[in-house]
């Protein structure tokens, strides 16, 4: 049966509290999820008081000036912080977000910082995404064309056929929505989840990619795609600004469609 | 502990088909439900008393005999697909599920069936 309860080894207790140094005024608190696998500790939340006059506008910021200045131990994943590149997603003060592009004004009060909800956890805020990739790669992203392409040219694409990729394609594979839909937590074994379904409807709907029935085959499952019962928070979630329910209920048309 | 590959596992969960059956049958049947149940609760309102006499001149009236029978099919049907989501959302070992999805099935066929009994027999009169 579907679990309410952490397991006891994943139950969080309060950690340390890092205090600012003398004479620091404009002081933030940081409230920030510690796992190490090396221990045998329970996870817990360590706090830390930030100068905030000395530090970056972003959340990111907040945590690199924290492992730099304060506390070296704590592990997270950045790299581009400028939203292109997926890797700061976390949750921050109860939604998934990349920590690069949400600014600390923004937030109120003591900014509380996990890693992506219901992944395992690598540690502290690195949660593990394979399976996530392994989803990914199931729908077989990219072009499948039976068409021999023109001998002297790219395959062409019109304005309004490139317009319907746009969106889908401007997808980072972040995991934040994956990760903040409750049908995936229970069931993220067999249903592939709102990043996988939004990467397969870009492809559904490329006019050079000849696989649609095929794809769509692959998607007539009860679980694959049709755990999704537009919750929503996919596309509430996305900080791209992305609408991924919206692809899922598109491809749910396109399957209901071909069998009338 | 399986070394099985992560790709092998996703794709390993074979399509079972025959979903998008069931989707539209989620819908059709939802839209079916709310169209008879909105025309029982305007017909119930429409009824000068609810006494046992009442309620038999009601049922025997042969159009309201056919819709209740309508109401009580479509949403028993409706129910046993939206309780099989419920269930195979939730309940994850592999017996317990194929279990409630069984009792499910046959508590819903149970009730649509003495529901179509108990309105036959009331509207003939037999």
């Amino acid at each position: 049966m579907t679990e309410f309860r952490l397991p006891k080894n994943s139950r969080i207790s309060k950690g340390k509290h890092f205090p600012a140094a003398d004479g620091v005024s404009n002081i933030r608190k940081f409230a920030v999820y510690r796992y190490d696998p090396s221990s045998d500790d329970n996870p817990r939340v360590d706090t830390y008081d930030v100068d905030m006059d000395n530090c970056g506008p972003m959340v990111l910021d907040a945590l690199i000036k924290i492992k730099n200045e304060i506390d070296p131990t704590l592990t997270f994943r950045r790299s581009c912080r400028e939203g292109i590149c997926g890797s700061c997603a976390m949750n921050i003060d109860g939604g998934n977000t990349l920590a690069c592009t949400r600014a600390n004004d923004e937030l109120k009060g003591d900014i509380k910082i996990y890693p992506l909800p219901h992944l395992p956890v690598v540690k502290d805020l690195v949660a593990d995404l394979t399976n996530f990739y392994a989803q990914y790669a199931s729908v077989k992203p990219w072009l499948q064309s039976r068409t021999p392409p023109p001998p002297d040219q790219e395959r062409l694409q019109s304005k309004e056929n490139q317009e319907l990729i746009n969106e889908p394609a401007a997808c980072i594979l972040c995991a934040c929505c994956s990760t903040s839909c409750p049908s995936y937590w229970w069931n993220s074994d067999r249903y592939l989840g709102p990043a996988a379904l939004l990467a397969s409807y870009r492809w559904l709907v490329d006019s050079r990619d000849d696989a649609t029935g095929e794809r769509l085959d692959e998607l007539e499952d009860p679980f694959k795609l049709y755990r999704c019962h537009t919750i929503m928070n996919c596309t509430q979630t996305c900080p791209k600004g992305l609408n991924p329910a919206k692809a899922i209920a598109e491809t749910k048309k396109m399957m209901v469609e071909r069998k009338h | 502990m399986s070394l099985r590959a992560l790709l092998g596992q996703v794709l390993g969960c074979d399509n079972a088909k025959g979903a998008t059956a069931h989707f539209w049958a989620q819908r059709l049947s939802g839209i079916g439900t709310l169209i008879a149940g909105l025309w029982f609760i305007f017909s119930i309102l429409g009824i000068p008393g609810f006494g046992y006499a009442d309620a038999l001149a009601f049922i025997t009236t042969p159009l309201n005999g056919v819709m209740l029978l309508l109401l009580v099919v479509v949403m028993a049907y409706h129910s046993n697909l939206g309780v099989q989501v419920v269930v195979e959302d939730y309940v994850h070992g592999h017996g317990l599920k194929l279990t409630a999805l069984i009792l499910s099935r046959f508590a819903h066929m149970f009730l649509a069936v003495a529901a179509v009994y108990a309105i036959i027999k009331i509207g003939l009169g037999v």
